[in-house]
C-alpha cells in the first residue's frame, strides 16, 4: 500500500516534465532567496556573539547625551567629554580592575583595494600604556607596539592590516592629519584584528580634547557583578551613561530584529510565490487526472489512498524545491560572502546557514507541500465517483 | 447463492428542478456463475444500474445485496473494502494508470488489499499470461493496442479474485477484430466459472452472455435465456 501512493506520486512528476522543473525552479528560488537573506543576519548574530564571547571589558562609560547609541558609536564625544582624570578614579572604584579612557576616531586609505578607499575605518585612540593590559592576547607581528612618547603612530589589527594591505611605514589619515604605521598586530580572533589604534594624545590634539576623552572602558574583576561596579561609577560620576556588554548586546539584538522581521517579510512574499507554483501545479495535475483518480477509487482506493498518493507528489514536489533551494541559498550566501571580500575584503560579518534555517527551510517545504496537495485532495474526494469517471 | 440481487432498485436524479427516475425499481439477481448482459438503449439506465451494483453510487429506494448482504447502507470505507475485494471492474475506456506498466497496473488492486510484493508481482504476470500478455508485462499502457489495454484491464479486474466483474461497454471503443477478442476472452472466463454483468449495447457482444437483460427508461424491459 505504502509502494503504491508513493511510486505512483514520484512517477506522475515525471508525466510533465517542464512543468515540474519549472515548478522545482520557482520552490527553490523561493526557498533559496529565504535561506540567502536569513543566512545575513544568522552570521551577523553569530559574528556578535563570538565577539561577546571574548575577553573584553564589561562596561562601557560615555557622557550623558549619547541617546541610546551603543559602543562604539557612544565614543565619539557627540554630546560632550569626560574629564582625563575621572578615568583613575574609576579604576580605584571596588571591583573595577583597570579603566581605559578612549576617543573613537576614523582611518582611511586613499590607494585601499576594493572599495575600502576612503572608507572610515573605526580606530580607537588608547593610552600606549594601557594598551596590553586590557588586551592580553594582543601581539605585535611586523613592526613594534606604541610607545608613550609617541604621537602620530597606527598600529593596525590583523584583518584591518590585510584588507587595507597596510605595510610598516604606510600612511593614513586619522582625522585629517597622517599617520605612520608601526605595527601590524597577529590575529587573536578578537574584535581588535578590525580596528586600529592611535595614541591617544595624538587624538586629543586633534579633537582639541586636552585633558579629556569620549569614554572609558572598564574591565571589572567579577563581570557577573557588573550592575554594582555601575551603581558605585554612577554614585561617583552622575553625569556618565553606562552601557554594559548585556545592554549593548540587547540593542544590537533588537537593531538585528527589526532586520529579520524585514527579511522575513520578504521571505514570506518569496514563500508564497513558492505555494502559488505547487499549488497551481497540483490543481492543474489533479484537474487533468479527475478520471484517473475516479478508476483507482473504483477499484478500491479508499479516500486516504487518494488523499496520500496526491500528498506524496506534492510533499515530493516541495520538498525537492526545498532542498534545492536550500543548495541555492548556500550558494547565496557564499555568493555575498564573496562580494563582501570582493569590495570590502574580509568582513567582521559573514553569512551563516545555520543548522536553525535549515530547519526553517524545511519546515516551511512542508508547509508549501502540505497546503498545495491539500486542497486539490479535498476537491477530488468532493465529487461524487459516478460523475468523475464519465469526466472528460 | 446470489451473488448480486437488487430489489426494487431505485435511482433519481434531480435535473432542472425535475426528479428524473435513471433506474425505477429493476429486481434482479445474478447467481454465482451467471454472464448476464445488460443492453438497452443510451439513456435506459444501464450505466447507473451498473454504478449501483458496483457500489459506486447509492440507490435512491430499494436494496443492493452483494452475497446476500444489504449494501445500502454500508459506510464509504466499507464499501471501499467491498469494491476492492468482491467486485472486478472492466470501463470502456480501460482506465489503466499510464505511468504504470501493465504488470504494475495489474498488480495496484492486489497493493491495496495489502498482497506482498513477490505473490502481486507473481499473480499479476499469471494474469497477464491468461490474457495473452505475458511478454508485455513491461509495457506502459501508450505501447499497447486499445485490445491489449483491455486485456490488461480484464486482467486488473481479476487482480483479487473478485466474486463478480462488472463490465461497462468493454468493446465499445474497439475494432471488430479486438471486441471479438475481448468477448471470447470474456466468455472463456465465464466457463471458468467467473460470475460477469455486462452493459453494452452492442448487441453482438451481448449474445455472448447466457442471460440477457435489456432495460428501457429505467425499468427492465425483456429477459432472455436462463
Amino acid at each position: 500500500m505504502k509502494r503504491s501512493y508513493l511510486t505512483l506520486g514520484f512517477r506522475n512528476l515525471t508525466r510533465r516534465k517542464s512543468r515540474t522543473l519549472l515548478t522545482l525552479t520557482g520552490v527553490a528560488l523561493a526557498i533559496g532567496f529565504t535561506v540567502g537573506l536569513l543566512s545575513i543576519s544568522e552570521g551577523f548574530m553569530k559574528s556578535f556573539d563570538r565577539v561577546m564571547g571574548t575577553s573584553g571589558p564589561e562596561l562601557f562609560v560615555v557622557p550623558q547625551g549619547q541617546g541610546k547609541m551603543p559602543f562604539p558609536m557612544s565614543m565619539g564625544c557627540a554630546g560632550g567629554a569626560l574629564e582625563e582624570r575621572s578615568v583613575s578614579v574609576m579604576g580605584g572604584i571596588q571591583g573595577v580592575t583597570m579603566a581605559e579612557p578612549m576617543i573613537r576616531m576614523f582611518a582611511s586609505k586613499k590607494d585601499a583595494p576594493g572599495m575600502l578607499g576612503d572608507m572610515p575605518m573605526l580606530t580607537f585612540a588608547v593610552p600606549p600604556e594601557t594598551f596590553f593590559r586590557l588586551r592580553p592576547d594582543a601581539k605585535i607581528k611586523h613592526g613594534r607596539a606604541m610607545r608613550k612618547s609617541d604621537n602620530r603612530v597606527y598600529i593596525a589589527g590583523f584583518v584591518l592590516a590585510q584588507n587595507l594591505e597596510l605595510k610598516l611605514g604606510d600612511s593614513l589619515l586619522v582625522g585629517g592629519e597622517s599617520f605612520r604605521v608601526t605595527g601590524i598586530m597577529d590575529r587573536a580572533g578578537q574584535p581588535y584584528d578590525y580596528f586600529g589604534y592611535v595614541p591617544l594624545a595624538a587624538a586629543q590634539q586633534i579633537r582639541e580634547l586636552d585633558g579629556k576623552v569620549c569614554g572609558v572602558m572598564v574591565k571589572l574583576d567579577n563581570p557577573a557583578r557588573a550592575k554594582d561596579a555601575s551603581r558605585r561609577i554612577k554614585a561617583l560620576f552622575p553625569k556618565v551613561d553606562i552601557q554594559s556588554v548585556e545592554e549593548i548586546a540587547d540593542s544590537f539584538q533588537d537593531m538585528m530584529m527589526m532586520s529579520q522581521a524585514v527579511h522575513f517579510a520578504v521571505s514570506c512574499f518569496a514563500l508564497l510565490i513558492g505555494v502559488l507554483f505547487v499549488a497551481t501545479t497540483m490543481i492543474m495535475s489533479v484537474s487533468e487526472r479527475v478520471r484517473e483518480f475516479a478508476t483507482i477509487r473504483v477499484i478500491g482506493a479508499s479516500r486516504g489512498f487518494v488523499v496520500k498518493m496526491i500528498m506524496a507528489e506534492s510533499l515530493i514536489l516541495s520538498l525537492l524545491g526545498g532542498a534545492a533551494g536550500c543548495l541555492l541559498g548556500y550558494g547565496l550566501s557564499k555568493g555575498i560572502d564573496w562580494l563582501n571580500f570582493v569590495y570590502f575584503r574580509e568582513s567582521f560579518m559573514q553569512t551563516w546557514v545555520s543548522p536553525k534555517i535549515l530547519i526553517i527551510a524545511t519546515a516551511v517545504s512542508l508547509l508549501i507541500g502540505t497546503f498545495a496537495g491539500i486542497v486539490p485532495a479535498l476537491a477530488i474526494l468532493k465529487r461524487p465517483m459516478a460523475e468523475n469517471l464519465r469526466y472528460e | 447463492m446470489a451473488i448480486l440481487e437488487t430489489r426494487e432498485l431505485m435511482k433519481t436524479y434531480i435535473m432542472g428542478g425535475e426528479p428524473v427516475r435513471a433506474v425505477d425499481g429493476i429486481s434482479l439477481r445474478v447467481d454465482a456463475g451467471d454472464f448476464v448482459s445488460i443492453m438497452g438503449p443510451s439513456g435506459s439506465g444501464k450505466t447507473t444500474l451498473l454504478n449501483l451494483l458496483g457500489c459506486i453510487d447509492r440507490p435512491t429506494g430499494g436494496q443492493v445485496l452483494v452475497e446476500d448482504r444489504d449494501v445500502s447502507r454500508l459506510s464509504n470505507a466499507t464499501l471501499d473494502r467491498l469494491r476492492l475485494r468482491k467486485i472486478g471492474f472492466v470501463f470502456q475506456r480501460v482506465n489503466l494508470i499510464p505511468i504504470l506498466s501493465a504488470a504494475e497496473n495489474v498488480e495496484l488492486p492486489m497493493d491495496m488489499a495489502g498482497v506482498s510484493a513477490a505473490a502481486r508481482r507473481a499473480r499479476a504476470l499469471e494474469l497477464l499470461a491468461a490474457v495473452g500478455l505475458e511478454r508485455r508485462a513491461a509495457h506502459r499502457p501508450a505501447q499497447l493496442s486499445a485490445g491489449e489495454q483491455q486485456r490488461v484491464g480484464i486482467a486488473r479486474a481479476l487482480a483479487n479474485d473478485p466474486a463478480v466483474i462488472l463490465a461497462d461497454e468493454p468493446t465499445g471503443n474497439l475494432d471488430s477484430k479486438s471486441a471479438a477478442g475481448i468477448c471470447a476472452l470474456l466468455s472463456s472466463l465465464n466457463n471458468r466459472g467467473q460470475t460477469i454483468i455486462m452493459v453494452t449495447h452492442d448487441p453482438e457482444a451481448g449474445a455472448i452472455a447466457a442471460r440477457r437483460v435489456s432495460i428501457r427508461d429505467g425499468r427492465i424491459s425483456e429477459q432472455s435465456g436462463n
